[in-house]
Formats: structure tokens, C-alpha cells, sequence
């Protein structure tokens, strides 16, 4: 009787995990391995009402789309961050991951030009609420490990 | 009989986990760590939002957008210890992103719009975990949320619209970049648009309190 209930509750158990993941996968297109870009399909452009892009660093590398569809249903698109856009199959994909990527060595450019500039004295600490107050020793590291040239 | 019962309790807590949302109530993004450290790491959450744009004639609407979020937040039951609300100010219109700025509305014509990939729609909300290297630079452990958000706006369907749905518009992807989802259980800012989200509804620039209450889980 014991083994029965045990076979019992570990099918239950079993039926919750592939329930699990069935509900999961469902929801989301995962790349297949990181380096290539994969074969994400996106939704088509004019049957979309609400979209977002998540740009995640470290460990996950990666940009996630989500989309809403006219119909109200949802779904996501996973791309690895720093794959070759030109490995993506879908010509959308392609495009969104190039820009990202293109957008990212902005935003560190403008970060280094921005303390450089300070550092320099060419432009003045901005003084905000909640932003830290203006530690030039700190700074001053700070742009050393991040931006001065190697090597 | 008591061992069986445990398991399928078990399991069901299982399936609650794996179902986005399952239990909630309000309209906090999922995805964790998607918030502002500015307001994250301060006490009482006071620190501003600042936002810059990349077209100064947008002022009024950027302006309304910002003023009525933070007055529609602010002084709220649903989020007692943020007397200040989502504490969002317009700053600038130089286009670019300062160390120190939170949201960036990045307005862009058709052509530019299909070159980034993005759906035909108003606004796309762009959320750029900040790189360790900016975390270190405000003297925060990474991770340490976003910076920056840049709200990409499509003029093709900006244009010939009312003023009321351009603020609307900044309003919801303002929502957004605070760590608020879609939400269409009831008349939201955050209502998408689609007919199945409260008939497609697109008005009420004002946070209501489920929308306020949706802020004050993302920070807490």
C-alpha cells in the first residue's frame, strides 16, 4: 500500500514538473545556445500593441523582448546579447540586437566622456538629489579601471 | 494518506510559482531588478527621476507626462512611505544620457523606427541593466538596476494625435520604465491598448491606486 502512495505522489510530482515546464516554454522563445543568434522568430510588426526590451548584463547576457499582440496574448524573445546579429534569422531580430549592442558602447562612451570631461575641469559635477556627492579620488579610480586605455 | 496530501499541496505551491503573476494583485513587473536605483537605495525613496529627451519641442507633453505622474503618486495610502511618489522631474533636451539621469524619450522618425526593429507601435520602453562599472561609480553593489531607460517614441503614429494620448502615451511607458507592467484587470495607466485589455481603452492620465500600489511593490 506504502509503494502504492509513493508511485502516486511521485507521478503527481512529475506530472507538476512538466507541467512546469510545458507553461514555461510556452511563454518564452529561447535561443538555443548562446554565441549564434538562433532562430528566434518575432511576431509580425503590425500585430503588436505594447512591447518592451530588456537589456541584461552579466551572468545572463542577454536582451529579452516582450511583446503584447493585438488579441491581448503575450509572449517573449530571448536573444543572446553578445551574439553576431547577422546569425539571427529573423531580419527584425537583427536589427533590434545590432542597435542594442550599437547602443551599449554609447552609453559607456558618454559614461567616460562625461567623468573625463569632469575630471578635466572642463564641465561641473551635476549636483542632483539622491545622486552621491562628488568624490574626485574616487572618480578619479574609478575612471582609471573603467575607461583609461590598456595596455 | 497524510504523505499524499502533502505532495499534491506540494505541487500545486509548484504550478502557483511557475505562473507569472499567479498570486498578484498589483501590476509590478515580474522580470526582477527592473527599477531605478535612484529610488531603490535612498531612504523614504526620495531621490528624483530625472529624464532628458532628444527633442525640445516635446517639452509640454514630456512636462505634463512627468507632472501628472508625480502628482498622481505622491502623498498616496497605497504608498506610505514614499510621500514623494514616483519622484520624476523633466531636466533636460540635450539627448544625452548623464551619469546621473534616469530616463531618456528618444523620439525617432519612420525610417528610423524600422531600422531598430521595433513593432508598429507608439512607444517602445528600453531598459538597460547598469553595467558594474556604473554601480561602482554611484557606490552601489552590481546589480543595481536600470540606467538607463530610453523610451523610443515612433513620430509616425506620434503625429496628428490628440495631447491627451501623447501624454498618455509618456505616462504608460513612463510606468514602464519605473518597473510596471501591462495590466488590464481594471482602468489602469498601464491598460496596452489591446481589445481584450478593458475594450482597448486609452484614457485617464492619472495613476489610480492599484497603479500607485504597483509602484510601491516594485521598490519594496
Amino acid at each position: 500500500m506504502n509503494r502504492i502512495r509513493l508511485a502516486a505522489g511521485a507521478l503527481v510530482l512529475v506530472a507538476a514538473a512538466v507541467l512546469f515546464f510545458v507553461y514555461r516554454d510556452a511563454n518564452t522563445v529561447y535561443a538555443a545556445f548562446p554565441g549564434p543568434c538562433g532562430d528566434v522568430s518575432l511576431p509580425a510588426a503590425t500585430d503588436v500593441v505594447d512591447e518592451q526590451v530588456f537589456v541584461e548584463r552579466e551572468p545572463e547576457n542577454r536582451v529579452v523582448i516582450q511583446y503584447t499582440r493585438q488579441d491581448g496574448q503575450r509572449s517573449q524573445a530571448v536573444l543572446p546579447l553578445k551574439a553576431d546579429p547577422a546569425t539571427c534569422k529573423d531580419p527584425r531580430a537583427q536589427r533590434i540586437l545590432a542597435q542594442v549592442q550599437q547602443e551599449l558602447i554609447s552609453l559607456d562612451r558618454q559614461m567616460c566622456d562625461e567623468v573625463d570631461s569632469i575630471l578635466k575641469g572642463k564641465a561641473k559635477p551635476v549636483e542632483k538629489p539622491g545622486a552621491p556627492p562628488f568624490d574626485r579620488a574616487r572618480v578619479t579610480r574609478w575612471f582609471e579601471t573603467y575607461c583609461a586605455p590598456k595596455g | 494518506m497524510r504523505r499524499l496530501g502533502i505532495l499534491v499541496l506540494t505541487s500545486i505551491l509548484l504550478l502557483a510559482a511557475a505562473i507569472p503573476g499567479f498570486a498578484a494583485t498589483t501590476v509590478k513587473y515580474y522580470y526582477p531588478d527592473h527599477d531605478f536605483w535612484w529610488i531603490s537605495h535612498e531612504a523614504n525613496h526620495a531621490s528624483q527621476v530625472w529624464t532628458d529627451s532628444t527633442d525640445c519641442s516635446k517639452e509640454y507633453w514630456e512636462t505634463q507626462a512627468t507632472e501628472k505622474t508625480k502628482s498622481t503618486t505622491s502623498n498616496s495610502p497605497e504608498m506610505p512611505d514614499m510621500p514623494d511618489g514616483y519622484n520624476i522631474r523633466r531636466y533636460a533636451c540635450d539627448g544625452s544620457v548623464a551619469w546621473s539621469d534616469g530616463i531618456l524619450y528618444q523620439y525617432e522618425d519612420l525610417a528610423t523606427w524600422q531600422s531598430h526593429g521595433h513593432s508598429y507601435v507608439g512607444g517602445v520602453t528600453y531598459h538597460f541593466q547598469a553595467p558594474s562599472s556604473w554601480c561602482s561609480l554611484v557606490g552601489a553593489t552590481y546589480p543595481c538596476g536600470d540606467h538607463p531607460v530610453k523610451i523610443h517614441i515612433n513620430l509616425d503614429k506620434w503625429s496628428g494625435k490628440t495631447d491627451q494620448w501623447k501624454i498618455h502615451l509618456l505616462m504608460h511607458e513612463t510606468g514602464h520604465a519605473t518597473g510596471l507592467d501591462d495590466y488590464c484587470g481594471q482602468p489602469s495607466i498601464m491598460n496596452n491598448g489591446a481589445t481584450t485589455c478593458q475594450n482597448g481603452n486609452w484614457s485617464g492620465e492619472y495613476y489610480r491606486s492599484w497603479d500607485q500600489a504597483g509602484v510601491y511593490n516594485a521598490y519594496h
